[in-house]
């Protein structure tokens, strides 16, 4: 079964997710989100190829490393699109309670939060939620294995161009102790955090 | 000072327009929560922090659903659930005494004297504040323990000033401390105290404090850099050291706390 990308919804994904970037003759390129049931796929121009990747965001967040000619592949872990799921019906639950946090429209809104859930949907949480917050952001909290706990909050700019970045604030506890926050890029520490939050 | 006469005649009035009330339907302040001449005009909270593990509460004028967010099998607050602005110097009740949950209902009008700190000798007469405080049904209480919040540090900038920095340095070299300025703004770190602060209508009333870097008191006051410190606090102390529920055995205050020793 084959689907335009542009198509794509993330309720048709089972785990475990791949793409896969298969270069062609000439100077075209086949993506492809492969999934259980389901593959999503669509091909660009060589010029157009990262462009034209970047058209699955706000779905899928991708960190692939590309080489001519090689097909590259990046699983997600099993519990990926559980979590993503999870963290999308409380982001909804709220937007219907909260919408008057919001300083953009909901669709703009959604589109920043899909892009952080994303990320952290690759963490190994117990149970996630999010809040909207005065403050005009998000606030993911999220419970992990030994009494850690993972704060992680998206302040929205007014300015819309400064959102759309991966820039992010944490606060992680420890038996309900602060033992570090900061604000990082999400996208380049992610796999620090996997890691932790793992053991 | 009264007479023992007018003390007799002032008593008497308060039993019989209390219990009048009372049969009535219209009072239903628990007098229980009241000061007593026989209190201690304050706790020595310090000394009864270290001495056991205690809770106190705090009314949220939301419902459970919304002050709470459950993580699983955790529930931490929402970040919404107090005001950056109550923050400062906010209002909290000491569990284990003679406090129950159900008293959070009862909300003291401000400046109505039901609210004002009590003197310590003043004997309190319900009769003289029946409309000092008003009563809400909708209302979530929020439990902290007190050891997971008091002596808890948070760094807090007031913004760049030369002013600051001048008398931070001065200080740092005071206590022969090395100085390192923050990059743009100063940093500071200050602490967090509760302090017992009985007022006429609830001896158990307390306040969640914030010291400055100097263990001064940072006053409630609507200035960016308090804002700031107080969000901060909100996300980093508070919201995950709020519980939805007491402990299942809760330690009682013991008497001598606050009874004076010669009653």
């Amino acid at each position: 079964m084959v689907a335009d990308i542009q198509e794509a919804d993330m309720s048709r994904f089972n785990d475990p997710v791949q793409i896969e970037l298969v270069e062609q003759t000439g100077e075209r390129y086949d993506v492809i989100l492969r999934a259980l049931d389901a593959d999503i796929y669509s091909n660009f121009d060589k010029d157009e190829l990262f462009k034209g990747l970047l058209k699955f965001a706000p779905y899928y967040y991708f960190d692939v490393t590309w080489q001519q000619q090689d097909v590259v592949k990046e699983s997600l872990p099993s519990y990926f699109t559980s979590n993503f799921k999870s963290l999308e019906s409380a982001f909804n639950n709220e937007l219907k309670k909260y919408s008057d946090y919001l300083i953009h429209d909901a669709d703009y809104s959604r589109k920043i939060f899909e892009r952080i859930a994303l990320l952290i949907s690759e963490l190994p949480f117990i149970s996630g939620t999010i809040e909207l917050t005065m403050k005009k952001g998000f606030k993911f909290t999220l419970l992990f294995p030994r009494n850690k706990l993972l704060m992680i909050s998206k302040s929205l700019s007014p300015e819309k161009s400064q959102n759309l970045n991966d820039e992010i604030i944490y606060s992680l506890f420890f038996n309900r102790q602060l033992i570090d926050f900061d604000e990082i890029n999400l996208a380049e520490n992610k796999e620090g955090f996997k890691k932790y939050l793992s053991v | 000072m009264k007479s023992i006469w007018q003390r007799i005649k002032k008593g008497s009035k308060n039993i019989y327009l209390c219990k009048k009330l009372r049969l009535l339907g219209r009072l239903t302040y628990p007098s229980i929560i009241l000061p007593r001449i026989s209190y201690k005009h304050l706790m020595d909270f310090p000394s009864l922090i270290d001495s056991q593990e205690i809770f106190v509460s705090r009314r949220s004028n939301k419902v459970c659903e919304d002050t709470f967010n459950k993580v699983g099998d955790v529930y931490t607050l929402r970040e919404d659930a107090i005001e950056p602005l109550d923050v400062p110097n906010m209002s909290l009740n000491l569990m284990g005494g003679k406090f129950l949950e159900k008293y959070l209902k009862y909300i003291p009008n401000d400046k109505s004297g039901g609210d004002q700190n009590w003197d310590g000798v003043t004997k309190i007469y319900l009769c003289d504040f029946l409309d000092s405080y008003t009563v809400t049904n909708e209302y979530c209480p929020i439990y902290f323990d007190v050891r997971e919040i008091v002596n808890q540090y948070f760094v807090y900038d007031k913004g760049k000033s030369p002013e600051l920095t001048k008398e931070m340095q001065s200080f740092y070299k005071m206590i022969g401390k090395q100085y390192i300025g923050g990059k743009n703004n100063e940093e500071f770190i200050g602490n967090i105290m509760l302090a017992h602060v009985p007022t006429n209508l609830n001896y158990w009333h307390s306040e969640f404090r914030l010291q400055n870097y100097r263990e001064q008191l940072i006053e409630r006051k609507k200035q960016k850099w308090i804002e700031r410190l107080a969000v901060d606090v909100i996300k980093q102390i508070l919201c995950v050291n709020g519980y939805r529920v007491l402990p299942d055995i809760l330690s009682p205050i013991p008497k001598e706390h606050y009874m004076k020793s010669n009653t």
